[in-house]
């Protein structure tokens, strides 16, 4: 703390030190104050404008030009280079890089291009891609390869869906700062195509992912003359938004910017887009918990230690580039700094809508619930399948969703529980192991089925098998199992059946269940760093449970890095192709095995699941609804797997 | 034409016999199931084209309770969703 100037006259200080919960709302308040200046002073940045439009009637398009007069006009340093001459280890040399492609109807076909865009973006870059074709090109040409799949996820944030290309105006539809600051745009923006409905490349329509934010849409979208549907149209479009992984952030033109009828409008975007880009954007994590539950179930003493811990987190977390905001959510302390009042700790509709509040106000990138059911609750939904003897699901999708609609979630969000005991030390334990920020486990699998579900088993393993072959059980047993088939091992996999009763998870061979793993299995395992996916019933119930009565917390207690499972009776198909759980497992891992950290692996896949779900039946069945509620991700979400020879 | 639940109940049991045995002598519950996709999962997925299926469907429900070698209890489902109209099965799937 900085000294005062003078003392005050004697007599008039106390011995007491200032509350700690009032001075760390202070510090809240200075903090924040603080990055509010960072951002302000953050002015005259370097520019890298990348001229992309290289088709042969290149020389009508005025978008280089518009642009860069925007940036200079900001006082702005601008460097132009032509696509084929640009190097990408310079781009990094720059606060914002420009990738023009104006109506270049073939615009980023190549996947050299693709590549430095997804490269570019995942690694936290500030991207402008501007082009009228850029999502047709790769729509219609691209088809399944990796690259382009990459390039249309991580870049453009576009669906597998038709692109329309004859549009009408530009039409506000979501508010966001880069309609709104510095300049307010208007609710229309005239367009007028260069040619209108052909192949020309003014303008793409284009649907979007969740986590992307469509700013304008169309006044209306047609083909060959005929209005596609409201439906349709009301959701593709024209100016996109999005935030990636690692601070990056992307401003897509999905049109020709000189078509933009007022130069005026076209000046107001770019800085408006410039401003928005240019403001810092550290990767930040929302650490939400209740004082009130930990210190009934702790004690004072223990709450300290907890506390105290998870500040060794956070400085972790700020080592590597990320902030930590804690959050408890029944502690007015907390949450006055952001001018919202605690919550009841108990009712998990009440901490939803205090976490909405707090998503709108710090843009978090990661939502990490500390605790079990009896800290921060589950949400308890009613059974979408009900006459399998659920009534009810335990579900965190709630808290992942920004709306009431829960089944899609929208948040990279992981809990990381506590267990029955009112000995702090498991949590403490689990804090201590996510401080480490490094999980690197080796590039190796083990593989468990009931063998009557072998077959289906054995197309979600694919995913993480080196070699190995996976065990079916019988004839594998817990009491057969060797510890070599689990130890050092960087992924797991299970098929089993599981019990309310018991912590054990059983084979099947006919009408025979015996027990295949318990916990006693990983007493002695090393399983450091490792993720698990389960589709045992019950994988994932913990509520009431110690360490030695949950699988799961036994796999956290031996320091696994991820937990994925079921809390309730989960489903799967007896052959492929994979469904229900099946499906929510093999859409994790190959989400793991892109790189993704764990929150946005499990936040993708469970989009991967309904949209693939949605694709071969038609829509969400009962089973379905119930796999996306009822699978829970126990782990830091803002982790990842390094994978190791 | 729509067959009747009857013969719906026959093409179920029949499949359930020879895929998954152990239900064999379970008695199904049968649940109506509307196919459609809620509105708000096509807007957050931005999905509009979804592919064309029955709007009717019968959900077919086979529920028993087994004892596993250790004495624990383990709720054992099978499910399967059937076409009301022709009887196509399709849908199984079971815990």
């Amino acid at each position: 703390m900085n000294e005062e100037f003078a003392k005050p006259p004697k007599g008039e200080l106390t011995d007491r030190p200032v509350p700690q919960a009032v001075a760390k709302a202070k510090a809240a308040k200075v903090a924040a104050k603080a990055a509010a200046r960072a951002a302000a002073s953050r002015k005259g940045k370097t520019v890298l404008i990348i001229n992309g439009d290289d088709d042969i009637h290149f020389e009508d398009d005025q978008s280089v030009l518009a642009i860069t007069s925007a940036f200079q006009n900001m006082g702005d340093e601008v460097r132009v280079e032509l696509a084929k001459d640009t190097s990408y280890s310079t781009w990094s040399g720059y606060d914002i890089v420009v990738w023009s492609c104006g109506d270049d109807y073939s615009a980023i076909g190549d996947v050299n291009s693709m590549q430095m865009l997804v490269d570019y973006v995942t690694g936290g870059g500030r991207l402008i891609l501007e082009g009228g074709n850029i999502a047709g090109w790769c729509k219609e040409f691209g088809a399944g390869t990796i690259p382009n799949r990459m390039f249309r996820e991580k870049v453009l944030y576009a669906t597998t869906d038709w692109v329309y290309h004859d549009v009408g105006d530009l039409k506000l539809k979501n508010t966001h700062p880069i309609a709104t600051t510095p300049n307010i745009l208007p609710e229309t923006i005239g367009f007028t195509p260069t040619e209108p409905g052909d192949g020309s490349g003014d303008a793409n329509a284009l649907r979007i992912l969740p986590d992307a934010t469509g700013i304008y849409n169309w006044s209306y979208v047609a083909y060959n003359d005929n209005l596609v549907k409201e439906s349709v149209a009301s959701i593709s479009y024209g100016l996109i938004a999005c935030e990636s992984e690692n601070g990056g952030r992307i401003v897509y033109y999905a049109f020709d910017i000189d078509d933009i009828d007022s130069p005026d409008i076209q000046q107001k975007l770019i800085q408006n887009s410039a401003d928005w880009l240019k403001k810092t954007s550290n990767p930040s994590a929302l650490i939400i918990s209740s004082k009130g539950q930990l210190i009934d179930k702790y004690g004072e003493d223990a709450f300290n230690q907890i506390e105290q811990k998870i500040n060794d987190y956070i400085q972790a977390l700020n080592n590597v580039g990320f902030s930590g905001n804690l959050i408890y959510v029944d502690d007015e302390n907390c949450l006055s700094p952001y001018e919202l009042i605690p919550v009841d700790p108990k009712d998990a509709t009440k901490i939803k809508e205090l976490i909405d509040e707090l998503d709108k106000k710090l843009v978090p990138s990661t939502f990490l619930i500390l605790g079990g059911h009896s800290i921060i609750p589950f949400h308890i939904i009613d059974n979408p399948c009900g006459d399998d003897g659920d009534s009810q699901v335990y579900s965190d999708n709630p808290y992942a969703s920004r709306d009431e609609e829960i089944l899609i979630p929208e948040r990279a969000l992981g809990r990381l529980p506590d267990d029955s005991s009112t000995n702090a030390a498991f949590l403490i334990s689990l804090l201590e192991a996510i401080t480490s920020r490094i999980k690197r486990a080796k590039k190796s699998s083990f593989g468990l089925s009931a063998k009557v579900w072998k077959e289906a088993s054995e197309h979600v393993y694919d995913t993480i098998k080196y070699g190995e072959t996976l065990k079916p059980s019988p004839p594998v047993l817990n009491n057969n199992l060797k510890i070599d088939w689990i130890n050092d091992k960087g992924y797991f996999y299970f098929n089993l059946h599981g019990s309310e009763e018991t912590p054990n998870w059983y084979g099947q061979e006919g009408s025979r269940y015996p027990v295949a793993f318990s916990p006693d299995n990983l007493a002695n395992a090393n399983i450091e760093n490792a993720v698990i996916c389960t589709e045992a019933c019950y994988g994932a119930n913990i509520i009431g449970k110690s360490v030695d009565e949950a699988i799961s917390l036994k796999f956290l207690e031996k320091k696994a890095a991820c937990f994925v499972g079921s809390t309730k009776i989960a489903y799967g198909p007896s052959s492929p192709p994979s469904t229900d759980a099946d499906l929510m497992v093999l859409k994790f891992y190959e989400r793991i095995k892109e790189g993704h950290t764990f929150g946005e692996a499990f936040l993708r896949a469970k989009q991967d699941f309904a949209e693939e779900t949605i694709r071969m039946i038609g829509s969400l069945d009962g089973t379905g609804k119930k796999t996306l509620l009822e699978f829970v991700m126990f782990a830091d979400p803002a982790l990842k797997m390094e994978e190791i020879e | 034409m729509t067959l009747t639940s009857e013969q719906l109940n026959k093409i179920v049991k029949d499949y359930i016999k020879k895929e998954s045995p152990e239900f064999k002598d379970v008695e199904p519950t049968i649940q109506d199931e509307e196919r459609s996709i809620p509105h708000e999962v096509e807007r957050k997925l931005g999905l509009v084209h979804p592919k064309k299926t029955p709007t009717k469907v019968k959900v077919f429900t086979f529920k028993k309770i087994v004892t596993a070698e250790d004495g624990a209890k383990i709720p054992i489902v099978g499910k399967v969703t059937v076409d009301a109209k022709t009887g196509k099965i399709l849908k199984s799937t079971g815990n």
